[in-house]
């Protein structure tokens, strides 16, 4: 878990004769706040927002958005053709402007998001992307062969589900509305919000998959 | 060669760490992560620069880094080339810091030299289109992606270059990244959702098919 206090040990991870990135970080921090550039502290507050929103609250915001899409149609018909208005209505939005898209999942229907080109994220809805999603087998893979990518993450869909892959190579950030868990039936929409897994909301896994989210 | 960074579908790659799901691992990632998007305010850099700056790091340092170790190079490269400190006083601190010495005086280091005013955060890149312009697509279009390469930055991934599609959603007027990270002006355009079926892009990929949102400059009509 990503610990915002305390440094690991540096330890000959970098380059062959560079400083470890601790202290090249550390270097650049303090360079920036002696010539005035940064404030003191500005670092350290940013890595702890994201290390928070990276904690156990990863995806609540999105969960808020997925729960109450599940309970009123009206806002999930909105949501479906304004993700952006509708995710504002709830008092979430992109910190860049970015324009947020939301994608039905069905029996019929997956979907699966990912930037072939960088990490582009619904980070206003999720929290920093997981690791995996950055990394260059996740990137170069999931547009090419899609079902093998999402059998890694236990996931395996049917011949006759149409799989879609999103690469956000635009400012529109993706994300799905996955569908209502058969085993959610009697459940309030506080209760259906701990249901809601991140790797949900990529696409990456099924709710109804034991939750690993 | 295809920039590194230019990672769809391309092959020779192995298992995706599903067991990381976390944002970063190691302490110095995160503070990676933070200082690349402070270096970004604090020098004024478009996001599309940004990306540029990225795209254009050592193609070794990028395929040898982690993601994290990408952005703290480009964090460093960013606040050097912005005139936010000097290439020679970060190696300086950040050696003293490993050998366990304290900094030295900030008058000891070179006065940075600024390639470009620093300014304020990049505003949001969402445009109004002027009136009487209009999208030159329509969902249910077939489109072509220009199969030329980029010389510059693009938001063009290489694996749909030539391929047809069609337009399945128009996204807006966006500032255009392949002008705007050269600071050569806004250039806003229109953005689409185009589907391609991936046997068309890949022969015997399978019966998926992939989405991507592209800049008008990008497309041009076909009937195929």
């Amino acid at each position: 878990m990503p610990d915002d206090t305390s440094p690991t040990a540096p330890s000959p991870a970098g380059l062959p004769g560079e400083p470890h990135p601790e202290y090249r970080a550390r270097a650049l921090e303090e360079a920036l706040v002696e010539r005035g550039w940064l404030a003191t502290g500005a670092v350290d507050a940013r890595l702890r927002r994201a290390a928070d929103a990276d904690a156990g609250t990863v995806h609540a915001a999105g969960a808020v958005v997925v729960a109450r899409a599940w309970t009123d149609d009206a806002f999930r018909s909105r949501l479906l053709e304004d993700a952006t208005g509708a995710a504002a209505s709830l008092g979430f939005g992109g910190g860049h402007g970015e324009r947020l898209v939301a994608l039905a999942q069905s029996a019929e229907v997956h979907n699966v998001i990912v930037c072939t080109l960088c990490s582009c994220y619904p980070t206003a809805l999720l929290g920093p992307p997981p690791e995996w999603y950055r990394s260059d087998e996740y990137r170069a893979r999931v547009v090419r062969e899609p079902r093998a990518v999402l059998a890694e993450f236990g996931t395996v869909l049917g011949d006759e589900v149409d799989v879609r892959v999103w690469d956000s190579t635009s400012e529109v950030r993706y994300f799905t509305l996955p569908q209502r868990p058969a085993h959610a039936a009697g459940l309030d929409e506080a209760g259906l919000r701990d249901l809601v897994t991140r790797d949900s909301l990529i696409g990456v896994r099924l709710l109804d998959q034991a939750r690993a989210g | 060669m295809d920039a590194p960074y230019d990672l769809g579908g391309r092959s020779g790659y192995g298992p995706v760490p599903v067991g990381r799901g976390r944002a970063w691992s190691e302490h110095w990632e995160g503070l990676a992560y933070a200082l690349g998007a402070l270096v970004a305010q604090a020098s004024g850099i478009n996001n599309d620069a940004l990306r540029h700056a990225m795209d254009t790091l050592d193609p070794e340092l990028y395929r040898t880094s982690s993601p994290a170790g990408r952005w703290l190079a480009v964090a460093q490269r960013c606040a050097i080339e912005a005139g936010l400190v000097d290439a020679a006083e970060l190696a300086d601190r950040a050696a003293r810091r490993a050998g366990g010495l304290s900094a030295l005086d900030i008058d000891a280091y070179p006065e940075p030299v600024a390639s470009r005013a620093p300014g304020p955060a990049p505003a949001h890149s969402k445009r109004d289109p002027p009136a009487g312009r209009r999208p030159r697509f329509a969902v249910g279009d077939r489109v072509r992606v220009d199969g030329r390469r980029s010389t510059g930055h693009t938001r063009l991934p290489g694996y749909l270059r030539g391929c047809r599609g069609e337009v399945v959603a128009d996204r807006g007027f966006w500032v255009f990244p392949d002008r705007h990270a050269h600071g050569q002006g806004e250039a806003p355009t229109f953005v689409y959702a185009v589907r391609f079926a991936a046997g068309d892009i890949w022969p015997g990929a399978g019966t998926h098919h992939v989405h991507a949102d592209l800049f008008e400059p990008y497309l041009e009509p076909t009937d195929a």
